[in-house]
């Protein structure tokens, strides 16, 4: 299994668009999405355990240093990246992919989408209910995480589509 | 010992889980605490030269809104300069003659204003950070007061050689001592994390009725801030039921959505303050 030089430029221009673009246009105190974590989504599906869980930790770290939080984004991550071999056996994206990562073409719309959605929704509970630190106000907090979700879910599909269509099945 | 490093070897990944998750949980919660976060020093310069460039392309765009905030600021500036020109002065009478100290404007000076410009900032989270262009080479420290034309902005935490991070009054950590400016009331100012534009005032007792437009200002009574900064103008007052308090919707005068110049406060007389507040 290799990452080409392909997917770390996609890898970085996530990571510049979600830090310079979505965290500073903050567009509504209901809607922060958050598409960084689709890194670590769509890494190798065998990559071993140690690795995904470091590279999460490190993402989050680099987001939070960004942000000025402190382990926020770190906790976020790492949770989600817990879920991702149970999700990708549950699925059984192995069997239905021989790509070996993420590839909508030969998934589907559905499928991947809603692998992607349920991995950003983890996610984003546990961004959301850290960061506010409290359920004093639970109806807001539900709202915020719905709202940012489907945000984040959209704005990565778009992404994919525009940007991972088109190299179906070569290289990696 | 095999025995455990089977152990290990076998829930490897869950190990590594709960430490990974331990560790950022222990982060979260030591620094959640605005006033302790100086673990991980955010105002370094690897993020304010980023966001330096990238606030650079965008403030292209904003150069209209910037300039009209300066006009505005250098007309206020000018009508204050006009009051001071025509200070009036006391009649002289032959059987009573005082003098008032004319100097009183210089010896009064306690305050320098450092201006910096605001390279990223965020108002829809809820622990909002601006991070700002001036840093210890310019004379900031932690602590510090940063206000704008407008009124008060929030206090300087994290500072590097030449960056340095604000909490804004929009953070949930923050907390501020605020007055009603007529009725010198005063109480605790924090903000719930909900609507950007408004901030919360506790602990007025509830016998007082303060209107509709009424001042909010800093009561002075920490050194960050001096009496008379102005913070907001009250929107409207709920009754806490069973509290002989109120809570005070306050609008912020300073609109953190379109912050492009701030000024640092700096108080020539802190290691004075300082000193004395560690011998009590």
């Amino acid at each position: 299994m290799k990452i080409s030089i392909k997917n770390i430029l996609f890898f970085l221009f996530l990571l510049v668009f979600q830090l310079l673009i979505l965290d500073q246009t903050s567009i509504n105190i209901f809607i922060n999405p958050y598409i960084y974590p689709l890194i670590i989504i769509l890494l190798p599906f065998e990559i071993s355990g140690w690795l995904l869980l470091i590279s999460a930790f490190i993402l989050g770290f680099v987001v939070d240093v960004f942000n000025g939080t402190v382990g926020l984004h770190m906790f976020a991550t790492v949770g989600m990246a817990a879920f991702r071999p149970l999700l990708i056996n549950l699925f059984s994206l192995q069997k239905l992919d021989n790509n070996n990562s993420l590839n909508i073409k030969s998934l589907g719309l559905i499928v991947s989408g809603s692998f992607i959605g349920i991995l950003l929704f983890i996610h984003h509970v546990l961004y959301f209910v850290l960061e506010s630190f409290s359920f004093a106000n639970f109806h807001f907090l539900i709202l915020r995480i719905v709202l940012s979700t489907l945000v984040s879910l959209l704005l990565c599909m778009l992404l994919l589509l525009i940007f991972k269509n088109n190299n179906k099945g070569n290289e990696r | 010992m095999y025995n455990l490093f089977k152990f290990i070897a076998k829930y490897h990944f869950f190990l590594l889980f709960l430490l990974l998750e331990i560790i950022s949980l222990t982060l979260v919660v030591q620094y959640n605490n605005y006033q302790k976060a100086k673990f991980i020093n955010s105002a370094n310069a690897f993020t304010g030269n980023i966001y330096t460039i990238q606030s650079n392309i965008t403030n292209f765009f904003k150069l209209k809104k910037v300039n009209e905030q300066l006009a505005e600021e250098n007309a206020y500036l000018k009508s204050v300069t006009k009051e001071i020109h025509y200070v009036e002065v006391p009649m002289l009478t032959s059987d009573s003659i005082f003098l008032t100290d004319t100097l009183f404007l210089d010896t009064l000076i306690s305050l320098n204003y450092i201006p910096a410009k605001v390279i990223s900032n965020t108002t829809n989270k809820q622990q909002n950070i601006i991070f700002i262009n001036k840093g210890k080479n310019d004379g900031l420290y932690e602590n510090m007061g940063v206000v704008n034309q407008k009124g008060v902005v929030g206090v300087v935490r994290n500072i590097s050689n030449n960056y340095a991070t604000v909490v804004p009054i929009i953070n949930t950590g923050f907390n501020i001592n605020a007055k009603i400016k007529d009725s010198g009331f005063f109480g605790n100012l924090t903000w719930d994390g909900v609507n950007p534009l408004y901030a919360q005032l506790y602990d007025i007792p509830n016998h007082i009725s303060p209107q509709k437009g009424d001042t909010i200002v800093t009561s002075g009574y920490s050194k960050v801030f001096e009496d008379g900064n102005i913070i907001g103008y009250i929107e409207n007052v709920e009754t806490v039921p069973g509290k002989s308090f109120i809570m005070i919707q306050v609008k912020l005068a300073v609109s953190f959505g379109n912050l492009n110049y701030v000024y640092a406060l700096q108080n020539n007389f802190d290691n004075e303050l300082d000193s004395l507040s560690y011998e009590n």
